[in-house]
C-alpha cells in the first residue's frame, strides 16, 4: 500500500492529511465500537419512546391485577395476590361474556372473510369504473362506530325503523324487535360489524390479489383449470398471507371495540350481546374495579395475542418470521 | 467488525427490558395512587381575604336544565365578572370524568353536577361541605323541599350538606287523555272501577287497562295499552325499583325506598315473597301486555313512542313532558295526562312516585379562590330566580318550594300540557314528591354495580330466559356477592 502522507504548516496549526486509501491500522470509529448496528442507534430513541409508553401502562396494568383497589368511599389499594384471577375463574358473568365475544367474533370473522373476498374477486374483474365501486364499498368504513350503531338503532326500531319495517313485510319479526330478542340481537350486532367492516378485509385481498402475476393464471389455463380451478389453487393460496393479516387486524378490533354493542343492546337482552369489551369497560371504568378489571384485561390481552398468533401460524405457516 | 452484534430482536427486547425495568422503578417510587382522605367534614369557606377566581369549571350531565342554565350564564359573568366553562356529557360519560377527576384529586372540576347514585354516594367525600358557606351567606337552604335534601344533599347521616339541590326528574304515570276521553267508560263499565289512571289505581288495574285497550282500542288510535322501559339498561331497573316498592319488597334488608341512609351492615334482600309478587307481575305487565318494543326502549326509547302515539299510558320521568308538549315532536301534545304511578299492595308503605333528582356541588380538591367562584356560582345557580327562569325554558324542575308559590307557577300547573307554558311543573310532581308518595334508592357506594344486577337478570327474566322467583334469587346473589 502507498501511503501518501503530507504534514505542512498552515498558520503555525499542523494538518495531517491522507491521500489515498485509509490504513489498516487506524482505529475503529465510536460508532463502530458500539455492540449494535449505526441503524439500530438511530432507531433507538424511537423504540425506546414506543417501549415506555407501551409498557408503562402495562406494568401498571400488571400491578393492579394483583390489588383490590376502590375509590369509594375509603380509597386505597389492598395487594390480594392472584384473587381477582380467581374470582375471575368463579364470576360466571365473565364467562357469560367469552361465550358471547366467541359468538361475536366467530360469526362476524367467517361473515366479513367470506363476503370480503367475494367482493374483492368481484371488485378485480370490474373493467370500467373500478375506482368508483371500491369507493362505494369502503365507505361504511370511514363512519364512527358510535355512529353506525345509532344508525342501525334507528334502522332496526320496532316502531318506525326501516329493516324492521321491511322485515315486518316478509312477515319476520313482526311483534318481536330484533334488538330485544336474544338470538336476533346477536345477529344484527354482528351484522352491523360485517357492514362497516368488510370493507376492509375487500381493501386488503384486492391488493393482494393485483399482485399476483398474470402469467401464473395463463399457466394454469394451458394444463386446463377453469374459473373455479384456478381461484382454488392459484388464487387463494397465494391470498393467504393477506387473509392471515386480514384476519388478524380484525380479530384484533372485535376483541376490543364495543362501541355498537354499547349503543344498540347495552349488552342486553339477557346478557347475550355483552362481549367481554364491554364487560371490562364496565367493571373498569363504570364501576371502577381496577383491579379486577386489569386481571381481566390482561386475559383479553393474552387471549388476543394467542389468537393472532394462531392465525400467522395456521394460514400463513409461520411466514413473515424474521430469524 | 465487532464479534458481538446484537440481533434486531434482541435489540428491541432489551430496550423493551430497560424501559419496563424503569417504568417498574417509576410505579414503585411514585407510590402509585392512593389518594387522600377526601374532604374533611367541617371545612371552612374561604375569607373575605381571598379573591374568587376569574374562570371555573362546571362538569354536568348534558340535561335540559344544564343546557338552560349554560344559556344564561352570561349573567352570571356579568354580574361576578367570573367565567363558567361547560363540560356537558351524557350520564356514563359525565359519572367517568367526574369519577375520575374526585378520586384522583387532579382537581381539573370545580363546579360540578352531582347525581347522588353515581357521584353522590360513592365521593361523597371528595365534595366540599356546604354547611359553613350556608351559614356565612345566608343561603335559604331549608326553602329546598325535605325530599331533596334528604336525597340529593346529604349523604352521611350527620347533617353535612355536600350538595345544593337543584333538579328533580320524578317517574310518573303518564296517559293518553283523548283515548281514556273516548272509551273511559266504556272501559270503566267493563272492568268494574275507573279505567282513566288516578292516584288511587293500583298496578292490577293498571295492567287490566292496558289489557283492555289492546282488545279493544282501534290500532289507528294507539296499538298497545301499556310501554315500559325494560331494554337492559338503568331504566329497567328504576321501573322495576319502583314497582317492587310499591308491593312492599326490597333490593337491601331494612332498605324500604323511603330513607337513604344504610346502616352499616347491609344484606341482600329480593327473595321475600312481596319481592317474587313484583317480579312476576313485571314480567307478565312487559311481556304479555306490553308493547313489545319494551325491551329495546330506555327511557328515551318509551317517551318517543308515547311521543309517537304508539301507547296510551306509560311509567315515565317528567321531564320529558317538554317533549310531549312539543307539537313538532309529539303527537300527543294535546292529549297527554299524568298522574301519580299506581299503588301496590303493600300495606305498610306507599310508593306511588320514584325519585331522580340531583344536586350541584363543589369539588374538595380545588384551591381556595376556586371554591369561592364556585360557591357563587352554585348559589347563583340554585336560587329562587334562575331556577324559575330554567323552569320557563321547559329545563328544570325547580326544588325550592318558594318557586312553587308564584302565581304564574301555580297558573302553570294547572292548565293542560299544551297550553302550559311550563311543561315541567304540569304533572303532579309536589304531590309525588310528598314523603308518603316518593320511593327512592339507597345511597350506597357500589349502588351502580348493584343496580347493574337488578337490570341483568330483570332483562332475562322479561325476554322469557329466567322466572321471576330464579331472578329474585339471582338478584340476591349478585348482591351478595357486591356487598
Amino acid at each position: 500500500m502507498v501511503e501518501h502522507q503530507h504534514t505542512t504548516e498552515i498558520s503555525g496549526v499542523p494538518t495531517d492529511a491522507y491521500v489515498g486509501e485509509e490504513p489498516d491500522d487506524m482505529e475503529e470509529s465510536i460508532l463502530e465500537s458500539l455492540p449494535i448496528s449505526f441503524e439500530m442507534v438511530l432507531l433507538a430513541p424511537s423504540i425506546i419512546t414506543l417501549a415506555v409508553l407501551s409498557i408503562i401502562p402495562l406494568v401498571v396494568m400488571i400491578s393492579l391485577s394483583f390489588m383490590e383497589v376502590s375509590f369509594t368511599p375509603i380509597e386505597e389499594q389492598i395487594f390480594v395476590g392472584v384473587e381477582n384471577y380467581v374470582d375471575m375463574t368463579n364470576d360466571g358473568n365473565f364467562w357469560d361474556a367469552w361465550k358471547a365475544t366467541a359468538v361475536y367474533v366467530g360469526g362476524s370473522l367467517s361473515l366479513q372473510l367470506g363476503l370480503g373476498i367475494l367482493i374483492s374477486v368481484m371488485l378485480h374483474r370490474v373493467i370500467v369504473g373500478e375506482n368508483v365501486f371500491t369507493s362505494i364499498v369502503i365507505m361504511p368504513m370511514m363512519i364512527a362506530p358510535v355512529v353506525v350503531g345509532l344508525l342501525w338503532q334507528f334502522m332496526l326500531d320496532p316502531t318506525f325503523g326501516l329493516y324492521t319495517y321491511l322485515m315486518n313485510q316478509i312477515g319476520l319479526f313482526i311483534d318481536q324487535p330484533i334488538l330485544g330478542d336474544p338470538n336476533s340481537a346477536m345477529a344484527a350486532v354482528i351484522l352491523m360489524d360485517t357492514w362497516q367492516w368488510t370493507p376492509l378485509i375487500v381493501l386488503i385481498i384486492l391488493a393482494r390479489l393485483k399482485s399476483i402475476p398474470q402469467h401464473l393464471y395463463e399457466a394454469a389455463q394451458v394444463d386446463g383449470a377453469t374459473g373455479f380451478t384456478q381461484f382454488r389453487y392459484v388464487t387463494l393460496p397465494l391470498l393467504k398471507p393477506a387473509i392471515a393479516i386480514a384476519l388478524l387486524l380484525r380479530s384484533m378490533d372485535l376483541m376490543r371495540y364495543f362501541a355498537k354493542v354499547f349503543i344498540t343492546t347495552g349488552g342486553g337482552p339477557s346478557n347475550t350481546t355483552k362481549i367481554i369489551g364491554l364487560y371490562l369497560y364496565e367493571q373498569a371504568l363504570r364501576f371502577f374495579n381496577l383491579g379486577y378489571g386489569s386481571a381481566a384485561g390482561l386475559v383479553l390481552l393474552a387471549v388476543t395475542v394467542l389468537m393472532g398468533l394462531a392465525f400467522v401460524e395456521t394460514i400463513m405457516g409461520g411466514a413473515g418470521d424474521d430469524e | 467488525m465487532p464479534e458481538h452484534r446484537l440481533r434486531r430482536r434482541e435489540f428491541v427486547q432489551s430496550t423493551g427490558l430497560a424501559a419496563g425495568i424503569a417504568a417498574t422503578a417509576g410505579c414503585l417510587s411514585g407510590g402509585g395512587g392512593g389518594g387522600g382522605g377526601g374532604g374533611a367534614n367541617a371545612s371552612q369557606p374561604p375569607g373575605d381575604d381571598v379573591e374568587a377566581a376569574s374562570s371555573i369549571q362546571f362538569i354536568s350531565e348534558s340535561t335540559p336544565p344544564t343546557k338552560a342554565l349554560q344559556s344564561i350564564t352570561d349573567r352570571f359573568t356579568g354580574e361576578t365578572g367570573i367565567e363558567v366553562e361547560y363540560t356537558l356529557s351524557p350520564l356514563l360519560n359525565y359519572t367517568e370524568k367526574l369519577a375520575n377527576d374526585l378520586s384522583s384529586e387532579a382537581g381539573n372540576f370545580d363546579a360540578c353536577y352531582v347525581d347522588p347514585y353515581n357521584i353522590g354516594a360513592p365521593y361523597f367525600t371528595d365534595l366540599e361541605p356546604l354547611n359553613a358557606y350556608i351559614d356565612d351567606s345566608g343561603y335559604d337552604y331549608e326553602d329546598h323541599i325535605e325530599v331533596h335534601r334528604i336525597a340529593c344533599s346529604e349523604y352521611e347521616g350527620d347533617g353535612t350538606i355536600r350538595g345544593l339541590p337543584y333538579d328533580c326528574p320524578t317517574m310518573l304515570l303518564a296517559y293518553r287523555g283523548d283515548v281514556l276521553d273516548e272509551y273511559g267508560d266504556q272501559a270503566t263499565s267493563d272492568l268494574g272501577f275507573e279505567a282513566e289512571p288516578n292516584p288511587d289505581m293500583t298496578w292490577s288495574q293498571y295492567m287490566e287497562v292496558a289489557k283492555w285497550i289492546n282488545e279493544n282500542v282501534p290500532d289507528d288510535m294507539v296499538e298497545y295499552g301499556t310501554g315500559h322501559m325494560a331494554k337492559q339498561h338503568q331504566s329497567l331497573a328504576n321501573e322495576f325499583e319502583m314497582i317492587q316498592w310499591a308491593f312492599g319488597g326490597t333490593q337491601l334488608e331494612g332498605f324500604d325506598g323511603k330513607d337513604p341512609i344504610l346502616p352499616d351492615d347491609v344484606s341482600a334482600g329480593f327473595t321475600d315473597d312481596a319481592s317474587v309478587e313484583a317480579a312476576e307481575f313485571y314480567q307478565g305487565l312487559v311481556s304479555d301486555v306490553a308493547h313489545p318494543g319494551s325491551t329495546t326502549w330506555d327511557w328515551t326509547g318509551v317517551a318517543q313512542a308515547f311521543a309517537n302515539g304508539q301507547i296510551a299510558m306509560a311509567p315515565e320521568w317528567h321531564e320529558f313532558n317538554g317533549l310531549f308538549a312539543d307539537p313538532e315532536s309529539s303527537e300527543v301534545a294535546d292529549s297527554v295526562r299524568w298522574t301519580l304511578a299506581p299503588s301496590g299492595p303493600a300495606e305498610s308503605r306507599n310508593v306511588q312516585a320514584h325519585y331522580g333528582g340531583s344536586s350541584i356541588g363543589i369539588n374538595a380538591h380545588i384551591t381556595d379562590a376556586k371554591k369561592k367562584a364556585a360557591w357563587m356560582f352554585i348559589e347563583w345557580a340554585t336560587s329562587e330566580a334562575i331556577q324559575t327562569e330554567l323552569l320557563k325554558q321547559a329545563g328544570g324542575t325547580p326544588t325550592r318550594t318558594s318557586v312553587y308559590e308564584r302565581d304564574e307557577v301555580k297558573e302553570a300547573s294547572e292548565q293542560s300540557t299544551a297550553e302550559s307554558p311550563m311543561p315541567n311543573v304540569v304533572p303532579p310532581i309536589l304531590e309525588g314528591w310528598d314523603l308518603d308518595n316518593i320511593g327512592q334508592r339507597p345511597h350506597h357506594p357500589d349502588w351502580l354495580q348493584l343496580e347493574q344486577v337488578i337490570y341483568t337478570e330483570q332483562s332475562k327474566m322479561v325476554n322469557g330466559n329466567q322466572s321471576p322467583a330464579d331472578t329474585m334469587q339471582a338478584c340476591e346473589d349478585g348482591f351478595s356477592t357486591t356487598l
